[in-house]
């Protein structure tokens, strides 16, 4: 009996420091962390001015919105993961207008989404590095009336700048999945500039389409 | 309420050869795409496992590697111009006619009103997800729904009011249905099927659905199997702006929409069942 009680005596003293240094590094975030959390602040706030949902005075603030979708979003990566395998068969032109009008084609399906905020706020839930990689995935969930969707960011580091480079909602369905299967069924039968004016074409009607709901 | 008149008792026989010959078809559906279904099964499983300890299934540690690989999808779908018929059919009906229909159906009945048709269904629904709750071993939840349900039919003046739906939800994660079993007993999705007005399902969810209709205490009271269907179609279409609300964002975002509801419907259903 005693010999067992010794032998837990490092595994106690350990826990107790865990414990202790539990929350200070609870306290520290981590710099992925850090500029999703800034970005995501710094939308909710223009989202909360009051012009922002008076369609005459907005435009700015949609402008502002949009840097900060620019600002945090990898589109080379989601590219690049959205069109797989096929990334390579696309001339460095087609890649490069491809990121254009697929980075446009998201930016403003996010901003469609935005006119329907209504105050709730971003719970984040947990971070998930990978061993030995400079990507991660954070965890938040938003309410839903009662009902909280959990929506996780992937992100990726590079030359020191966390980005996002996918999103999913209800823990299994991701954005950058979703339309790599898209992608590939057209490709399949299509060639690369038949996409890019698709995607092309998407993008200017969802733009189209926002312009007409804020100068209503 | 019920007597067993020689009409009555054909009715039943009717609905048992019904009930058998859906067992029939997706029995016969899932054994002939049981060889993908298999590895299909797997793949998905390994796929939620890994997509928290090594990025997802598909992006492979070296960033690069994933450039040369191509994606297969792993979602069966042998009957795909049946399917996409029905797709765009859907999205006609959709925009041209129930659309339109609800929208004046929203002008006559204000929203309390539908919030509280739509309570009245969900509630009536209960039995079907305290049953499914118990086929999953989930007894919390099962408990949650009961005393819910009976909360609701009583204060909640026949389910007019869901009265325990914060509590309810801080336990019942989600409302469980006969696909979601079966899939928690290790039945494959089989195939994607596209119905006539309904959308989306698999062959799995649909003979689940036929179970739910059977387990549903609603098919025996109500004697009319014209009528019982009927109320439950009203009850889909009360909440029809709703399903507009999900079906126009994704609609938006597409550049391919049968492939993007295909994926997104078949993903939505996995995480479900893992829940």
């Amino acid at each position: 009996m005693k010999s067992i009680k010794i032998a837990q005596v490092p595994g106690a003293l350990l826990l107790g420091l865990m414990l202790m240094c539990a929350p200070a590094l609870a306290a520290e975030k981590s710099p992925a962390r850090q500029t999703l959390e800034n970005t995501l602040n710094q939308v909710i706030a223009v989202l909360g001015k009051p012009e922002f949902k008076d369609p005459a005075k907005n435009a700015p603030l949609m402008a502002e919105v949009k840097e900060q979708i620019y600002g945090i979003c990898d589109f080379q990566e989601f590219s690049r993961r959205t069109l797989g395998a096929y990334w390579r068969s696309f001339t460095p032109d087609q890649q490069s207008n491809f990121i254009d009008v697929f980075g446009s084609l998201l930016c403003e399906t996010y901003k469609s989404k935005l006119l329907e905020y209504d105050g709730q706020q971003i719970n984040f839930v947990s971070e998930i590095p990978f061993e030995n990689s400079n990507r991660l995935v954070i965890r938040t969930t938003i309410p839903d009336g009662d009902k909280q969707i959990p929506v996780d960011y992937r992100m990726i580091e590079k030359n020191g700048v966390w980005k996002v480079y996918d999103m999913i909602i209800e823990n299994n369905i991701s954005l950058v999945q979703n339309y790599l299967g898209q992608f590939q069924e057209i490709l399949s039968k299509n060639k690369p500039d038949y996409l890019i004016d698709l995607v092309g074409e998407k993008a200017a009607a969802a733009k189209a389409k926002n312009d007409a709901v804020h100068s209503k | 309420m019920t007597q067993y008149t020689a009409s009555n008792r054909r009715r039943v026989t009717w609905r048992l050869a019904a009930f058998c010959l859906l067992l029939l078809l997706a029995a016969g559906g899932c054994s002939k795409t049981s060889p993908e279904a298999a590895p299909e099964a797997s793949s998905a499983a390994a796929q939620t496992d890994m997509a928290y300890t090594d990025d997802d299934g598909f992006y492979y540690d070296d960033d690069d590697d994933y450039l040369n690989d191509t994606f297969t999808p792993v979602i069966a779908d042998p009957i795909e111009p049946w399917n996409r018929f029905w797709f765009t059919f859907n999205d006609y009906a959709y925009e041209y006619a129930l659309r339109p229909l609800h929208k004046g159906y929203s002008v006559v009945v204000p929203k309390f009103a539908r919030t509280g048709i739509s309570n009245f269904f969900h509630n009536l629904g209960a039995p079907v997800r305290i049953v499914n709750n118990l086929l999953q071993g989930k007894g919390r939840a099962a408990g949650a729904e009961l005393s819910s349900f009976l909360l609701n039919s009583t204060a909640g003046l026949g389910g007019l009011m869901d009265v325990t739906r914060k509590e309810r939800l801080a336990v019942v994660k989600d409302d469980e249905d006969g696909g979601q079993t079966l899939g928690v007993w290790g039945m494959g999705e089989g195939f994607y099927i596209v119905w006539p007005l309904l959308g989306p399902s698999n062959a799995r969810d649909t003979l689940g659905m036929g179970i739910d209709y059977f387990v549903s205490p609603m098919t025996y009271i109500i004697d009319d199997w014209e009528i019982s269907l009927g109320a439950g179609a009203f009850a889909v279409f009360n909440e029809f702006d709703e399903i507009l609300g999900t079906y126009d964002t994704m609609k938006d975002m597409a550049v391919e929409p049968y492939t993007s509801v295909r994926d997104a419907y078949t993903q939505f259903r996995r995480s479900r069942i893992d829940k």
